[in-house]
């Protein structure tokens, strides 16, 4: 029980950081996927389900303060969280970057995927009129920022597993 | 075998538990208050960086150059602004009297608490919600009445704004040109509004002001909205469109204030 108040303890830290500290830099840094990012490292990387109730945690946070750029973006989190540790489990290898880094990418993928969808399902029966080529400019922003914060995540976690408080 | 899977059901009961716990925490008032504590000084560290690192705002001067410019066009849109008002207000001033007199507003300090972050929408949450008697469709200024945002949606101790450049939102706005075309301006790519279906023999000018036209529920007249950027004629309709600029950019403040109605 302590565990999981820690993990969520962890998670309102992070996700306080995103949505209030990293969405009001400039430009592309703004973009910055951290909850996203470390969700996958905890599923992909240490084998903890912890990163997929992160991700849907996100996505509910993200309806229920009404902040998510798209409307009921919960699903697509549900989905993406999903797919990510399906593909953590059965496609990608826990013990390399490279596995994390395309764990982290196809489950961005499938997020974005989701989106899509969502926000087609949107404009047809609300009218919205979407502008798909802000929408995939951003998700390439996005996607560059996820692989320098899951290089940074594998970096400083590689070196605190090494360092001798944790031997 | 057996206890395996009672330890499992043990795990998944907690875990049920500790999400039930956070969601709780999170939208109760006292949650949202300490979230609140955290969240200011986060807007306030980012926003500081934002202002600071200027080279990433595409931006080729020093940010005290920027800072200055900024003011300057400020100042002199507020200058433009009340010339205009002054102007019309001799025209017809027992009218616009009356008309000030019936606004029914005040206004209350909020501060940014929480930012979308995608350049898709531009969404922001304050930490003033119903109770503080902010309603859905309250419009949201920043410093000397340059309208940033409309309330969308209310909890009791906070609220979400989308800014104007929002895709979803629309304002009634009015240019100070000769011929004061009124119209409803909506939010496009790019941080930018679109004004359309303006009359081709309507005189237009780039750096044209906008301001709120006062045809909407909630939002008085007079409040800056942008600059006019460009003009152009409207594909297959015999109409002009304008793309104005914001005046402000809001991911530069932390502090918003709401004019709100009074309850009747």
């Amino acid at each position: 029980m302590t565990r999981f108040f820690l993990s969520a303890g962890f998670f309102l830290i992070t996700f306080l950081f995103e949505t209030s500290f990293f969405s009001s830099l400039p430009s592309f840094l703004a973009l910055t996927p951290l909850v996203f990012g470390l969700s996958i490292y905890l599923i992909q990387h240490e084998g903890m389900m912890d990163g997929f109730v992160w991700m849907v945690l996100y996505g509910i946070l993200m309806d229920l303060f009404h902040i998510a750029p798209i409307p009921f973006s919960f699903f697509a989190w549900v989905i993406a969280a999903g797919l990510s540790v399906l593909m953590a489990r059965h496609v990608f290898s826990n013990r390399s970057f490279y596995g994390v880094l395309g764990c982290a990418f196809g489950g961005y993928l499938c997020l974005m995927l989701s989106e899509t969808i969502i926000l087609f399902l949107q404009s047809l029966t609300d009218k919205l009129v979407v502008d798909w080529s802000i929408f995939f400019h951003t998700a390439l922003q996005q996607s560059l920022m996820l692989l320098c914060v899951m290089s940074f995540i594998f970096a400083i976690a590689r070196r605190i597993r090494s360092s001798p408080f944790f031997l | 075998m057996r206890m395996k899977v009672q330890n499992r059901s043990l795990k998944f009961v907690g875990l049920g538990v500790v999400i039930f716990l956070l969601i709780i925490f999170l939208t109760t008032g006292l949650g949202e208050r300490t979230l609140h504590v955290v969240q200011r000084p986060l807007v306030g560290a980012g926003t500081w960086i934002s202002q600071r690192v200027f080279f990433l705002r595409g931006g080729q001067l020093s940010p005290d150059e920027v800072a200055k410019l900024k003011d300057r066009v400020l100042s002199l849109a507020i200058d433009r602004v009340k010339f205009d008002e002054l102007t019309r207000q001799n025209k017809d001033l027992k009218d616009t009297l009356k008309f000030v007199e019936r606004q029914d507003l005040r206004l209350v300090t909020a501060s940014i608490i929480a930012r979308s972050n995608t350049t898709q929408t531009s969404t922001f949450s304050i930490d003033r919600g119903e109770q503080d008697g902010v309603q859905v469709g309250d419009p949201v200024i920043v410093k000397d009445g340059v309208l940033v945002g409309k309330v969308v949606s209310v909890t009791p101790k906070s609220a979400t704004v989308h800014s104007l450049a929002d895709p979803s939102v629309g304002t009634a706005v009015s240019l100070l040109n000769q011929s004061q075309t009124i119209g409803v301006a909506e939010g496009i790519a790019g941080n930018l509004l679109r004004l359309k279906f303006i009359p081709q023999q309507t005189s237009i000018q780039v750096n044209d002001l906008v301001i709120s036209s006062g045809l909407e529920t909630g939002v008085p007249a007079g409040l800056f909205i942008g600059l006019v950027n460009d003009v152009r004629p409207e594909q297959n309709a015999p109409f002009l469109e304008a793309v104005i600029q914001p005046l402000v950019d809001i991911r530069q403040y932390t502090i918003v204030h709401v004019l709100m109605r009074q309850s009747l």
